[in-house]
């Protein structure tokens, strides 16, 4: 149990700081290249979000964000289940 | 390898009567007389005068096995692709310099010079703080072409989890201070948090699964 749990929590960590640093890139490199307003994510879940007005830029994480760390915690327990089952 | 590569018994690496005894893995192990004659006579002599009645594809093999298992260091150009047993500064400096070099011209390709520093910065802040939670614990680097790596005794699940979590965290974390300033290097910075998963020797070991 010990181990799923870690698993877990260092899966949802995981996913979560490379989507936020993910999207915070995607945010700067839309400013940077003078992009329109978008948004990124997954079916209607929003990941990043970049608004671009006439005054000024913004970029913004969705609730897709956190959903997607979550996903990678399960998957990742999963898999520590399942390695965990194989060692004995 | 060839029957002309140097051969040289790994540090912390001891033959105590029948036994080898390796004191960074806190190892006791029952040896064969090859190898007990082998790790004594291990002093920089080629592979061909350290076990000659093997004869050069035995003697090479022999050496090959003692190698993997971390035993010996194997020196000459042959080195460059077999597992090299070290101080942990010494394994892990060259190889990010080495990496950061052999980016570079794609770094520069792609318009993204920061990537090749941040691929070896990446490499050596990760091994770096694995190496700052193992604290006082005996320890050496090993590097394997230009992947280092830390070889040290079974921890406990909570050192096991500080140290396991400690490499991938700490480029992860920088890269939130990278992101404004180079948005490519923070992506490859953060791509670190990865070996947090099962997927990566640093997670299982983590998870205590290893």
């Amino acid at each position: 149990m010990r181990t799923v749990v870690i698993a877990f929590v260092l899966g949802t960590l995981a996913v979560g700081v490379v989507a936020s640093i993910g999207g915070l890139a995607l945010g700067i490199a839309a400013q940077a290249g003078g992009w329109s307003s978008f948004r990124a994510g997954i079916g209607p879940l929003v990941l990043v979000s970049y608004e671009r007005t006439a005054a000024a830029s913004a970029t913004s994480f969705g609730a897709g964000l956190p959903l997607l760390a979550l996903a990678g915690g399960v998957l990742n327990a999963i898999g520590a289940g399942v390695l965990s089952r194989r060692g004995g | 390898m060839t029957a002309r590569s140097r051969v040289v018994r790994a540090p912390g690496v001891e033959l105590d009567g029948g036994d080898v005894v390796d004191r960074v893995r806190g190892l006791r192990l029952p040896a064969n007389a090859t190898a007990r004659a082998v790790l004594a006579a291990a002093d920089g002599r080629t592979i061909a005068e350290l076990v000659p009645e093997l004869g050069a594809h035995g003697a090479i093999a022999f050496c090959t096995q003692l190698n993997r298992h971390l035993l010996v260091n194997v020196r000459g150009l042959a080195a460059l692709r077999l597992p090299v047993r070290t101080t942990p500064l010494r394994a892990i400096v060259p190889a990010s310099l080495a990496l950061a070099v052999v980016a570079l011209p794609a770094a520069l390709l792609l318009h993204a010079w920061a990537l090749a520093p941040a691929l070896g910065g990446g490499v050596l802040l990760h091994e770096l703080a694995h190496t700052a939670a193992l604290g006082l614990a005996p320890r050496a680097g090993v590097r394997r072409g230009l992947r280092p790596s830390l070889l040290h005794a079974r921890l406990g699940p909570g050192r096991a989890l500080a140290v396991g979590v400690a490499g991938p965290l700490a480029p992860a974390l920088a890269a939130f201070a990278f992101v404004h300033v180079a948005a490519v290097a923070a992506v490859v910075l953060a791509s670190h948090a990865l070996a947090l998963t099962v997927a990566s020797p640093d997670g299982r070991n983590a998870c205590g699964l290893s």
